[in-house]
């Protein structure tokens, strides 16, 4: 085997294969000097960079890593209120699709705002996180609730 | 004590304990990968940042293919990269802006020679270290030296044929052999 810097880069990493290759490889570095004294190298290199230390983190770093969770946790509340508001978008989206019955002339089926809501809640899309708190959840719906109450009221004849 | 795979899922659920826990048990190797790659305290601690912030919303796509550690190594590098396209001067050979436990202006060798000589007794530090290195060739070193990554493993990890793997670690390790011969 001819002398190949590669073969004993991946030799000293493990990555040669098959078993053939590792052992024609381990075959020439008995019988060349120059490879051998390149493989010990490498292990001395990788010692020293597996040896050298760390930078040390400033103290300081860990509360602010320990805030920014928090803060982040906090932000949670805005994730809720976003799904309120597609959860408002869906709703006036129904009331569209499901009033006006004289605009369309056409018998339509009016959702009863209650039993929507109901639908809502039990949807999976309205399902919460664990632990997440059930009053805002509650708060939302019946804001929902009596906004499409309203809407039918608007629309009945 | 949870491991750290439960660790993951308890984050997942939003408990603050099971954050604090995984922020003791990697915050600071983290760190210390972040900084001998960034060169720059600030960096590293905006990048640490990232990637626990990163690994909180992603800890349900963690599949234990790999370590959790290596994982948010995985994802750290990913800010890495992400750090250094949005901010072109990151590309260059970092300026550290840290002095070594040697006191000396890092990178700077103890002997007038090229490499430094066994008779140094101060210890450089990981970031002094790979401070000479290219961005590049800093990487691979920490991938491979620190984390044991694969050949393919770092490939995945930094988005590179293999093949750019092994010839960065081939130039990377003559580097540091050229700078470090006989030092101990």
């Amino acid at each position: 085997m001819e002398c190949r810097n590669e073969l004993i880069h991946a030799y000293h990493d493990g990555e040669l294969s098959p078993p053939a290759q590792v052992a024609a490889v381990e075959a020439h570095l008995r019988d060349c000097a120059g490879c051998a004294a390149l493989l010990a190298e490498l292990r001395q290199v990788s010692q020293l960079v597996a040896a050298a230390p760390l930078a040390d983190m400033p103290p300081a770093a860990m509360k602010r890593m320990q805030q920014a969770w928090w803060a982040a946790q906090d932000r949670g509340v805005l994730r809720v209120a976003s799904w309120l508001t597609a959860a408002a978008a869906a709703v006036i989206l129904a009331a569209v699709m499901f009033s006006s019955p004289g605009e369309r002339g056409e018998t339509a089926t009016t959702v009863n705002a209650p039993q929507f809501v109901a639908w809502m809640e039990q949807s999976s899309s309205f399902q919460q996180e664990p632990d997440e708190p059930q009053d805002e959840l509650l708060i939302a719906t019946q804001y929902i609730a009596n906004d499409l109450a309203l809407a039918e009221a608007q629309v009945k004849p | 004590m949870p491991d750290d795979t439960e660790l993951l899922a308890q984050i997942g659920r939003g408990d603050q304990a099971a954050f604090r826990t995984l922020l003791d048990r990697h915050a600071r190797y983290l760190f210390g990968v972040a900084h001998a790659m960034s060169g720059s305290t600030a960096d590293a601690e905006d990048l640490v940042q990232e990637t626990l912030m990163g690994a909180v919303t992603s800890a349900g796509k963690f599949r234990g293919e790999s370590s959790v550690r290596t994982w948010l190594v995985r994802i750290l590098v990913n800010k890495v990269r992400m750090w250094r396209r949005s901010d072109r001067k990151h590309e260059r050979t970092v300026r550290l802006n840290d002095v070594g436990a040697s006191g000396r202006p890092p990178g700077e060798p103890a002997s007038a020679g090229g490499s430094v000589s066994a008779t140094v007794d101060a210890k450089l530090d990981l970031t002094q270290m790979l401070a000479q290195l290219t961005p590049e060739h800093r990487q691979v070193i920490i991938l491979r030296e620190l984390q044991g990554m694969s050949y393919e493993e770092m490939a995945q990890a930094l988005d590179v044929p293999r093949g750019t793997v092994e010839s960065r670690l081939h130039r990377a390790r003559e580097e540091l052999r050229k700078r470090f011969k006989g030092y101990r």
